[in-house]
């Protein structure tokens, strides 16, 4: 595969599965996604890094899905335990049509903001190729609808994760620092252990 | 030795080392406080990238740190800032030893003492987003296991810090873009609508700023007042670094437009909750949100003169009376809550009577916190309003009122507590060094609002060297 189709490969995936995130309900396909948005991350990376410093990018991604998938795990372990608790957790909450389909006009705006800032990313950061800036703007958009419509640990740290990744890969382009992209890698799984550690003090189960 | 080792990494690693030890809590106070106090007078004491002589033994502490290509860098000028926030880490952590905290107190003081003086030092400057959202998350683990229970008001804590660092690291570098290329317009635009949001982010401005009350109201009022002390004086310095990068930036209406318009906003709303608060934790953050106001109108001032320097400065003279008083107030409310059933207005009747001198200190908090004359931070109040009236009179009447704001919502507090229930009953529950500390405390702060030439100017001189 060369490195056009890998770029498009890599758009495809992370816009499809930060969209997934944004639209889908239970904890387990949301991680799944989440898991998947770190190999379409390290793709459009290598397009700017070294195949050792995009490999971060992946298997930071991947950790942080493992960090939160353990932790929802055991929550909702705890959860069956408890007789008179939902048995499913949070994965019991439908989501009416109207819902979704408000999120699905709220990604159409994304669309327009991507079809109106990729060219301006491109004239103000060198470098940035089309499909990246696609990427850029599409994780950030979207990680800021799921920050909007979410308000579970869970949904906050995906959010969180969603809008970094864009960052980073950004970043990747423009800024091939070891230390800076380290330091990124440090936060995202530094989210993601907030993200798990706060699961546990929800409290009470909230809509994921 | 090299300075960043000494107070960077050294007090990170010393904070893993508290953390084994946190379960025993009275070791781990003292242990941690007499590293601290090590780590002030070292900062005190030791120069940097000169020889120092120790009986037989001589050596050189080097001012810079190479991590990955990139550097910390803490020169001789920059000491004054270490002392600031061990000076204050420290007075923080011998009031601990007579009070009921979290068993993170100490370890993640001491993290967030190493944190945030990397964010300040590290070269380039604008890696330092990264490092104060290390110093949020931090803080987010420290509000949460000090609550034991996970608010939204943390939470949009934890979605403005994260979101601020993306924009200030893209503003940072576009700033080291424009530098070389100071025509290149399109990206000037870009980096203010950056940088302006990423400082609102940061800064908890308007309209980021309602999970400051909410986590106030929640946590416990002592380790909120540390944290919420240090991060934001923080973030004030980082910004100011930022500034001064470019010196188009310094000199922008845009930028003399958002300080002012900012601070005024922050001093009209801190002083409007602080009036209508039900909650001493929330009365903090407001009297904080109003301190935040101040300070942008300080950095107001500054911006567009030829030398902006006294008004910056002043920042490090304001920081300790503010310090000092947050410092009393969570004190005297963490023993409130331990008495109490909680901090509302409702639950603290009578209160105070049991706790005569905790509630002299928050009496002295609250009319430091609001420029009270004869009180510490009566000269910078003073300058502040002074200054703004010959500017724009709305914005020093404006800074008036958040102060009369504060004021109002502390005494009304003080009516409360301080209101008889049942005088026969009426126990003294402080302890010999609860006491102490806070006469301490209380001392500190009149000696330095009577004789202010020696105890605050000090720290202005050390502003000025800091900002050269």
């Amino acid at each position: 595969m060369n490195a056009a189709w890998a770029e498009l490969a890599g758009v495809f995936v992370v816009l499809t599965v930060s969209l997934l995130n944004l639209v889908m309900q239970d904890w387990r396909k949301r991680i799944v996604a989440l898991a998947a948005q770190a190999i379409g991350v390290f793709l459009l990376c290598f397009q700017s890094l070294s195949l050792n410093l995009a490999l971060v990018k992946f298997i930071e991604g991947w950790m942080a899905a493992a960090i939160l998938g353990t932790a929802m795990a055991n929550v909702q372990s705890g959860l069956k335990t408890k007789a008179d608790q939902p048995t499913d957790g949070a994965s019991n909450f439908s989501m009416p049509l109207s819902a979704f389909v408000f999120r699905l006009a709220t990604v159409l705006l994304i669309s327009g903001l991507l079809y109106v800032g990729a060219p301006y990313l491109m004239s103000v950061f060198n470098g940035v190729r089309f499909l990246q800036s696609l990427a850029v703007l599409g994780l950030c958009g979207v990680g800021l609808l799921v920050l909007s419509f979410r308000v579970s640990a869970l949904s906050l740290a995906i959010g969180l994760i969603t809008v970094l990744n864009g960052f980073e890969i950004l970043l990747a382009v423009i800024e091939p620092s070891l230390l800076l992209h380290g330091l990124l890698a440090g936060v995202i799984l530094s989210i993601a252990f907030l993200g798990a550690f706060l699961l546990l003090y929800e409290g009470e189960v909230v809509p994921l | 030795m090299n300075a960043p080792i000494l107070w960077i990494l050294l007090p990170l690693v010393f904070a893993v080392g508290l953390l084994l030890i946190a379960r025993w809590q009275r070791l781990c106070r003292a242990v941690g406080s007499a590293f601290a106090l090590l780590l002030t007078a070292s900062a005190l004491l030791l120069p940097v990238g000169e020889i120092v002589q120790l009986g037989i033994v001589s050596f050189e502490i080097q001012p810079s740190w190479v991590v990955l290509g990139r550097r910390f860098v803490i020169d001789e000028l920059d000491r004054p800032y270490v002392l600031l926030i061990y000076l204050v880490v420290t007075f923080w952590f011998i009031g601990s030893l007579s009070q009921t905290t979290s068993l993170l107190f100490i370890p993640l003081g001491m993290a967030l003492g190493g944190t945030l003086i990397a964010a300040i030092f590290i070269k380039p400057f604008y890696y330092g987003a990264i490092l104060l959202l290390f110093a949020a998350l931090l803080n987010i683990v420290w509000f949460v296991s000090d609550e034991n229970a996970l608010d939204l008001g943390i939470k949009r804590y934890w979605i403005f810090q994260t979101l601020a660092m993306p924009l200030l690291v893209l503003a940072g570098w576009l700033i080291g873009g424009t530098e070389a290329n100071p025509g290149d317009i399109p990206a000037a635009a870009l980096i203010y609508g950056l940088l302006l949001l990423g400082f609102s982010l940061l800064l908890s401005n308007v309209p980021f700023q309602s999970w400051l009350p909410a986590v106030a109201q929640r946590v416990k009022p002592y380790s909120f007042s540390l944290t919420i002390f240090l991060t934001p004086f923080t973030a004030l310095v980082f910004v100011l670094t930022f500034l001064r990068q470019a010196s188009w930036l310094l000199s922008s209406p845009w930028i003399v437009l958002f300080f002012s318009i900012q601070g005024f906003l922050m001093v009209i709303l801190g002083g409007i909750g602080a009036i209508y608060h039900r909650h001493i934790g929330r009365w903090m953050g407001y009297a904080l949100m109003k301190e935040i106001g101040l300070s942008l109108l300080l950095i107001g001032l500054g911006i567009g003169l030829s030398d902006p320097r006294p008004f910056f400065a002043m920042l490090f003279m304001q920081i300790v009376p503010r310090g000092l008083a947050l410092a009393l107030g969570g004190f005297a409310a963490n023993l409130y809550a331990e008495q109490g059933k909680g901090l509302g207005l409702q639950q603290l009747v009578g209160i105070g009577r049991h706790y005569p001198v905790a509630t002299l200190g928050y009496f002295l908090a609250v009319l430091t916190l609001v420029g009270f004359p004869l009180l510490a931070s009566f000269p910078v109040h003073l300058t502040l309003w002074q200054a703004w009236f010959q500017r724009f009179p709305p914005f020093a009447f404006a800074a008036i009122f958040g102060s009369v704001g504060v004021l109002i919502g502390g005494l009304r507090s003080l009516a409360v507590l301080v209101r008889t229930v049942d005088p026969m009953q009426a126990s003294n529950l402080e302890s010999r060094p609860q006491k102490l500390l806070i006469l301490v405390g209380s001392v500190l702060l009149l000696l330095m609002g009577v004789f202010p030439q020696w105890f605050l100017f000090p720290f202005y001189q050390m502003g000025l060297a800091f900002f050269r």
